[in-house]
């Protein structure tokens, strides 16, 4: 059974996330735990706006400062910073059930 | 110092290390004394912790290639390379640790002083800081699965979890090292530096040194690869001047690793500062230049 799922998984990785762990199956709670965590991630960013993504991206994925992203992207420095800015807060609320309380 | 109000706006961007080295270390030196921002840039990091769940950008191929050179052993390697094939390998997996990554100590020592640098260091560990994080995301997601397909409590999902801990604490490393340079770096940024470049003379050994010259004469030299000296002579830094020639600068011994430094004031009655130089001279130094000259640059 194992190896079918092992097969499955590697053919369609994104699906298998998609869906959860298989049904039948007893996952242990902290994987429930972080395939919802991962779910809700990946929510969130995909409920960003295109161009607050895009900046968020360059900023956590590649490093770039906000003059570098602005440049990347030939928009002025404090709309980046200001999307930035945004891409976080919405991913802050998204994520807060799993941020720590001040 | 800007208000609070408008440092809490930005730590976000902070957080990320998104921001300029100037603004990063007038954060820092916020965060330092209050309370409230602390705080809140601690949650942003958990924010920013969480990020690599959504593994939206897959780590290109060299930066998995790098992860397996740092990872030994069979287990870790298929970790990396395919959750799926952890599990089926856990009976006779062994993770070994990562290795150490040494240059985060050595960095994040050397950033106090390292000014001359700072903005090539700054590079770097963005760079590597993005990497561990690609790194961790994949840990993570690797984690997962294997979470998903093994039961509780066996040994080596322990052992992978750790490791996990280990990449967050490198990533922790190289927060502070990166927060550090930054703060070096801000010196960097003051208007009216003036930066020289001093390169091998002809005929030396590889070298490089670099002079940083502030508006207020304050010259910082600083070289690395520098050939190791026997103890009866010193390198001497030497200013070349329009109207004296060579004025001695300062004497050094390079450390260990071959990196020399020297703090000193750009000289003001000897008309124009022409040049910056090294040679090799007697313990003790010399007046004027006698002995092979390593490093030689136009101010």
């Amino acid at each position: 059974l194992r190896a079918t799922r092992a097969a499955k998984r590697s053919a369609s990785p994104e699906m298998e996330r998609e869906a959860g762990p298989a049904a039948g199956f007893d996952p242990p709670d902290e994987a429930v735990e972080l395939a919802q965590r991962r779910s809700h991630v990946r929510r969130a960013l995909a409920e960003l706006r295109p161009e607050q993504r895009a900046a968020l991206e360059l900023a956590y994925y590649q490093g770039l400062s906000h003059s570098e992203i602005a440049e990347r992207l030939g928009q002025p420095l404090g709309t980046v910073k200001t999307r930035i800015r945004q891409a976080m807060s919405t991913m802050r609320r998204a994520l807060s059930p799993w941020v720590s309380p001040p | 110092m800007r208000p609070h109000e408008q440092i809490k706006d930005d730590l976000s961007l902070y957080v990320l290390g998104a921001l300029p080295a100037d603004e990063g270390a007038e954060i820092a030196t916020h965060l330092a004394e209050c309370d409230e921002c602390r705080g809140e840039a601690r949650q942003w990091h958990e924010v920013v912790d969480m990020l690599p769940l959504a593994e939206q950008v897959r780590a290109p191929a060299e930066l998995r290639a790098e992860l397996l050179r740092r990872i030994a052993g069979g287990a870790a390697a298929a970790l990396a390379a395919s959750p799926v094939v952890v599990a089926k390998r856990r009976q006779q997996a062994d993770v070994v640790p990562l290795r150490r990554w040494w240059p985060i100590a050595a960095l994040a020592a050397a950033a106090s002083i390292a000014l001359a640098f700072g903005i090539v260091r700054e590079r770097n560990l963005r760079r590597d800081l993005v990497a561990e994080r690609q790194a961790t995301a994949q840990l993570r997601a690797a984690l997962a699965e294997a979470a998903a397909l093994a039961g509780r409590g066996d040994a080596e999902l322990k052992r992978a979890r750790d490791l996990l801990a280990q990449q967050e604490q490198h990533i922790a490393s190289l927060r502070t090292a990166l927060g550090q340079a930054e703060g070096a770096l801000a010196l960097l940024r003051q208007p009216g530096l003036n930066l020289v470049r001093l390169k091998q003379a002809p005929d030396a050994r590889p070298a490089e040194g670099h002079v940083l010259i502030t508006t207020g004469g304050k010259a910082l030299f600083y070289a690395f690869d520098l050939a190791p000296l026997p103890p009866d002579k010193v390198y001497e830094l030497w200013w070349i001047t329009e109207k004296e020639g060579p004025i001695n600068a300062g004497l050094f011994r390079p450390d260990p690793t071959g990196i020399g430094q020297v703090e000193t004031t750009v000289p003001t009655t000897a008309g124009v500062v022409k040049a910056a130089a090294v040679t090799v001279e007697p313990h003790g130094g010399v007046p004027k230049p006698t002995g092979p000259m390593v490093l030689l640059g136009d101010v």
